[in-house]
């Protein structure tokens, strides 16, 4: 390492939360001018961790030393002053402001008296100096709510640049963001170690670890595993440290179908939409059909439009033309409500924001979509029955909770997905609309939610899979769907594909323009 | 399922013990309390006004404790509680089904509404707590032993003829442009000074040398007779105005100065009240008269009355029992205040 | 050493106990009002009396009316300031009705009532389909109702409303208008907690998006719960009609903020989604109650003011306790 003595040091962490232990005990230490990987599976007490570095938290027992004095981390400031700062999972830009704003805010906590006059000009050429050592060339003038989910990370990362850290935790920063995007980061991490700071950076991605790392500690159930030099272990050691066992393998294989002589349960001709939002995506001509039994892959970047092909099939984008058949009669869905009429379910990307009430109990979620089926005269609820189909849904798809009353908040990223999709299945859907599933959850359930997939698909529900993990849907698919910028780039089956040829696809083909194919022909043609 | 049935009924158990134990412990200091405190041969009165921050309503509470305090230094055992119900119907009677629980021996009561009291004092009479009112009347005069309070029609006629005194010393031409501003209607005292108002005025206006130019309602408000005569002046000129209160008058002087007229000489302004305000604008001449009623006299009457009909089982024979007015004007101006606030035996009152 | 022991025991039981209670969402106003209950006891050896309790009954109705009603609303992370203006609104029709049209006492109130849900209606219709936020919406009924109830009256009280005593008469001892509220408290407990309409309005408050995409059709139950609200705060104006056998143009000024305090102190979160059925009903009780106990200390109407809202903030704060921030 760069210098003897850790620039950062934490000796005996404990966290206790109510009913759980988050941290027993952690000791950690970082090196100056390192970039230091923390991984392990949800609940392992990753996010817990920097939290107490940066004062989000503050720990029950155990010390905090930085260059080997004592420190005292109370509130977010007290970290700030000591040159630690940390960009969060979720974005935490204030979304009525713009670019600028929101990275000049940054200095305020340094800025000296309770009112400064503010420049506009100053300020626009503050937020610049790292917007553009982000790489990141728009408008800066623009409102944070109207960019992508993936520039929001990048906006997060300018301000915690802006804070002049020494120290930057970065909570899983790669989550939200395309391939192009995460390269780009990593450029950003390599010049920020050369200038000399030093990084902690929180991932699920087992191979992100590889490619940026010097170190890596691994957390499992609120302890530190070790702290190995990545230089010097492997993939699967990590892996194994991380779940306690011998992994299983990340993606489940499937057998495909590619059935013909079947009538497709849905269709879509020509769909086209226009954005709620400015700046939002619309949706041209794309078209489709679906097959009983059939996972079709819906695979593209931030911003191809899978979200948006998401909700036009359940009434929540404005369609300006195209058609959906179901069962081959023509139909329209204007509400979510229509959708589940004809047996269309769209499970939501974002799980908190979207797909739970997490006020209310597992039980209440996951017969949420259904109250037909629990009900009485009058719409009396009946308690049993609640409990009797919660319960059941909770043993089928494994969700650990402490009981069916808990409240959705409570439980873990994975389990949440997994109560989302038990209130789908609740509803009784012939067709599933999965929006990035396993975005966000730990390895472990990642596995679990894929064997679902696959086997609601055995059981014969057809499913629409959204994801920008390319090797989920090659693993899953019967067939893919490619998107750019709203348009289909290709439809094809799931046969002699790879990473590459999606890739490519996805990014918009730059060499190759895909101009037709269909599940019918069973090759594609590509004209150059 | 057995384990958690248990636990269940164990907690419902120790609730159920905190709740009997938490009775038993307010039920046996509440016993005590009680017990401690019975002091049976006391009067309690209570006095329920409709707006304290009425300074005629506190001459009228003034007058109650006057009496209180008379009585006190004669020896009886007397004490009194006042209500302020800031002109809300629904806190006054909240007030009064409160206090009937609360051993009160009799109530005072200026009522906020003649027709919304009468529940609550329905309330009083059921418990069998003796009503007295005053300045303001219930409907329903079974509610109450008597009533205490001005001869409204009768001081509208004082104030009306002192307009005309006014209108005839002015010389101005006729006919005479005559403005009167009413109060809320609906109320005793508005309906009654409306009336003691046309009863002389309509002589005037028959026989050609009064014209009235307006006839508004200003609610008995400063700041709706400042509006109200302003948009009156707009339209044209007037000679004098009439109002049912002082502050409406005093609201219509208001408007007199700010259309550039000098009251008290372009336009004569009478009132009715005689406040404090209203008395400073006679001695500056801005105000040529306004009528004293005595709301001091009302309140000493009215806790004598309930006194008389607790202790001596005096019920009057009359069904009211009226408080005099003075008319106020400059010749009299530094006096009649102690006229009006000079305590005086309760007519018809019984002896000792 | 054994002494020391069994006091511990004792705090051990005690936490044990509340960490059990508190997950009841009705124990931390239960408390409250047991609390209040008890000073008030001390404070005035009148409190108690069969007949006081009676009268504290009988004024809370009213207000008990306003806030399940609008605790319902607040419970789908909306607001509702109309409840004042509604309901002098429905006490107003009805009494026009009974008095101005000499219709029987049932019509007048069914007018009464059908006025009230009508206000509501249009509240759920600005909200749902004009996407007005209820905030706005209501404070436009807040004013635009209280001008019709002043056009309507030309500010005057309509009188003789002597046949609205069937709100007041005892049956089993206490006034029929105090049944009524207590009626409609368990009416809200079974609604909200046993029917799939009270799960939808959890889970609108709780997260709207999610709901929306569950398949629940959340605009209709906006609809109906903004004008299910519109007639609860009717039968509160036909009981304030009651209570004076008076139609007051100024009944309810200013009960919405009552309204709403009654519901915060009730436990339910203003931010939608959280709180029990029955506390609004609670913290009607409790709010009654403070004025109830400062009469019998004979303290100023201005004090009183003071008072309930101390009370209304430490209330706030000992139910928010927990929470990172709020807004």
């Amino acid at each position: 390492m760069a210098s003897n003595e850790p620039l950062l040091k934490a000796e005996g962490i404990v966290k206790k939360f109510p009913g759980v232990v988050a941290l027993k005990g952690v000791d950690f230490d970082l090196y100056q001018g390192e970039i230091h990987a923390l991984v392990g599976q949800n609940g392992a007490g990753k996010s817990t961790f920097v939290k107490i570095l940066n004062g989000i938290y503050i720990a029950d027992q155990g010390k905090i030393l930085i260059n080997g004095k004592e420190v005292k981390i109370r509130r977010p400031i007290d970290a700030k002053r000591n040159g630690i700062t940390l960009v969060h999972q979720e974005v935490t830009l204030i979304p009525y402001l713009s670019i600028v704003e929101n990275i000049f805010l940054a200095k305020i906590p340094f800025t000296k008296g309770p009112i400064t006059a503010l420049n506009k000009k100053e300020m626009e050429s503050f937020a610049r100096k790292y917007l553009e050592l982000l790489n990141l060339r728009i408008n800066p003038w623009i409102k944070v709510k109207e960019l992508s989910v993936g520039e929001q990370q990048l906006v997060q990362i300018a301000r915690a640049l802006a804070e002049n850290a020494n120290i930057i935790c970065l909570d899983e920063p790669t989550s939200a963001l395309t391939p192009a995007e995460v390269d780009n980061l990593f450029r950003i991490l390599r010049d920020l170690k050369k200038s000399g700071k030093t990084i902690i950076f929180i991932t699920h991605h087992i191979d992100e670890v590889f490619r940026i790392a010097d170190r890596v500690t691994v957390l499992r159930d609120g302890e530190k595993i070790a702290t190995l030099e990545v230089s010097k272990t492997d993939p699967y050691e990590i892996v194994k440290l991380m779940l306690g066992r011998e992994p299983s393998r990340f993606y489940i294989t499937r057998e495909k179908v590619f059935r013909e002589e079947e009538k497709p349960i849905l269709v879509v001709k020509n769909l086209s939409t226009v954005p709620e939002k400015i700046r939002g995506i619309s949706l041209t001509n794309i078209s489709f059909d679906l097959y009983k039994g059939e996972i079709l892959g819906v695979i593209g970047l931030l911003g191809a439009g899978k979200t948006e092909l998401g909700k036009a099939l359940i009434g929540l984008e404005k369609v300006v033309s195209g058609e959906i058949f179901i069962d081959g009669k023509k139909v329209s869905i204007k509400s979510p409500i229509d959708a589940l009429k004809y047996g269309l379910y769209y499970l939501p990307e974002n799980r908190r924001v979207e797909g739970l009430v997490l006020t209310l109990t597992v039980r209440e979620n996951i017969i949420l979509s259904a109250l037909k089926h629990t009900t009485k005269l009058m719409g009396l609820r009946d308690i049993n029955a609640e409990k009797k189909t919660a319960l059941e849904w909770i043993k089928k798809l494994n969700i650990v909770t402490p009981s069916t009353e808990t409240k959705a908040m409570s439980l873990s990223g994975g389990n949440q997905q997994k109560v989302v999709i038990a209130k789908a299945l609740v509803a009784k859907p012939r067709v599933l609309i999965f929006d990035e599933p396993t975005m966000g959850i730990d390895v472990g359930a990642k596995v679990e939610i894929r064997k679902i997939i696959s086997d609601l698909a055995k059981q014969g529900l057809s499913i629409i899979l959204m994801s920008s993990d390319v090797d989920e849907v090659l693993a899953l698919a019967d067939r893919i769907l490619i998107l750019y910028k709203g348009s289909q780039v290709a439809l094809m089956p799931n046969k002699d594909l790879t990473r590459d040829i999606i890739m490519d696809l996805m990014s918009g083909g730059s060499t190759n323009e895909i101009v037709f194919s269909s599940r019918e022909g069973e090759h594609m043609e590509i004209s150059t | 399922m057995k384990r958690r049935g248990y636990k269940a009924l164990s907690t419902t158990a120790l609730i159920a013990i905190i709740v009997i134990i938490a009775i038993i412990i307010i039920g046996g200091v509440v016993y005590y309390i009680t017990t401690q405190q019975q002091a049976p041969s006391k009067i309690k009165i209570g006095l329920f006004i409709s707006n304290l921050g009425n300074p005629y309503f506190v001459a009228l509470r003034d007058g109650a404790q006057a009496a209180v305090n008379e009585l006190k230094n004669k020896g009886v055992d007397i004490e009194m509680e006042d209500f302020d119900a800031k002109d809300d119907p629904n806190l006054q009677t909240t007030q009064i089904e409160t206090a009937v629980g609360q051993g009160f021996s009799a109530l005072v009561v200026n009522p906020v509404h003649v027709e919304a009291i009468q529940p609550a004092l329905q309330k009083a009479k059921d418990a069998g707590i003796p009503v007295i009112t005053t300045d303001r009347d219930v409907a329903d005069h079974t509610l109450r032993i008597v009533f205490i309070g001005t001869d409204n029609v009768a001081g509208a006629e004082q104030a009306a003829k002192m307009l005309i005194k006014a209108l005839k010393e002015s010389g101005k031409p006729t006919p005479w442009k005559v403005v009167i501003l009413n109060g809320i209607p609906g109320t005793t005292a508005a309906e009654d000074r409306k009336k003691g108002f046309h009863n002389i005025l309509d002589q005037y206006v028959a026989n050609g040398t009064v014209t009235i130019v307006a006839e508004e309602v200003a609610n008995f408000r400063r700041d709706e007779g400042l509006t109200k005569m302003e948009s009156i002046l707009a339209a044209q000129t007037v000679d004098a105005v009439i109002a049912a209160n002082d502050e409406m008058a005093l609201g219509a002087i208001q408007a007199i100065e700010g259309a550039g007229l000098t009251p008290g000489k372009d336009v004569i302004v009478v009132g009715y009240d005689a406040i404090p305000d209203a008395v400073q604008a006679i001695k500056d001449g801005k105000m040529y008269a306004t009528i004293a009623q005595s709301p001091f006299l009302q309140g000493y009457w009215g806790v004598y009355a309930a006194y008389y009909h607790i202790a001596k089982n005096w019920s009057p024979s009359e069904d009211w029992i009226p408080t005099p007015t003075v008319v106020v004007t400059k010749a009299n101006v530094d006096t009649f205040e102690q006229e009006v606030k000079s305590p005086k035996p309760l007519p018809g009152a019984p002896s000792g | 050493m054994g002494k020391t022991g069994g006091s511990e025991g004792l705090v051990d039981t005690i936490k044990n106990l509340w960490s059990k209670l508190s997950v009841y969402e009705e124990v931390k106003p239960l408390i409250a009002l047991i609390g209040l209950f008890i000073a008030s006891a001390l404070l005035s050896p009148y409190f108690l009396t069969s007949y006081n309790q009676r009268i504290l009954l009988l004024q809370t109705a009213p207000l008990a009316m306003l806030a399940l009603g609008e605790s319902m609303i607040i419970l789908m992370g909306s607001i509702d300031l109309s409840p004042g203006s509604t309901m002098a609104l429905a006490g107003t029709v009805a009494a026009i009705v009974h008095i101005s049209y000499g219709q029987p006492l049932s019509v007048s109130i069914l007018a009464g009532m059908a006025t009230g849900a009508a206000v509501g209606f249009i509240n759920g219709l600005l909200v749902t389909k004009a996407k007005i936020p209820s905030f706005v919406a209501t404070l436009a009924a807040l004013v635009a109702g209280r001008g019709m109830v002043l056009i309507l009256t030309g500010g005057q009280p309509i009188v003789g409303l002597t046949e609205f005593r069937v709100f007041t008469e005892a049956i089993i001892g206490l006034p029929n208008m105090v049944w009524i509220f207590i009626v409609f408290t368990g009416i809200n407990l079974l609604l909200l907690r046993r029917t799939s309409l009270g799960l939808k309005i959890y889970s609108i408050g709780g997260n709207e998006e999610a709901a929306r995409y569950s398949g629940i059709n959340a605009d209709l139950v906006k609809l109906t719960i903004f004008t299910l609200a519109g007639f609860y705060y009717s039968i509160a104006g036909l009981m304030m009609n009651a209570r004076l056998e008076v139609a007051y143009p100024w009944t309810g000024w200013g009960y919405e903020l009552d309204a709403i305090a009654s519901s915060v102190l009730g436990g339910i979160q203003l931010t939608g989604g959280i709180g029990s059925p029955i506390g609004p009903a609670m913290g009607a009780y409790i709010l009654t109650l403070i004025t109830n106990i400062l009469i019998l200390m004979g303290v100023s109407p201005y004090v009183q003011w003071v008072v309930k809202g101390a009370v209304l903030a430490v209330a706030a704060t000992a139910l928010t306790r927990g929470l990172k921030y709020v807004k």
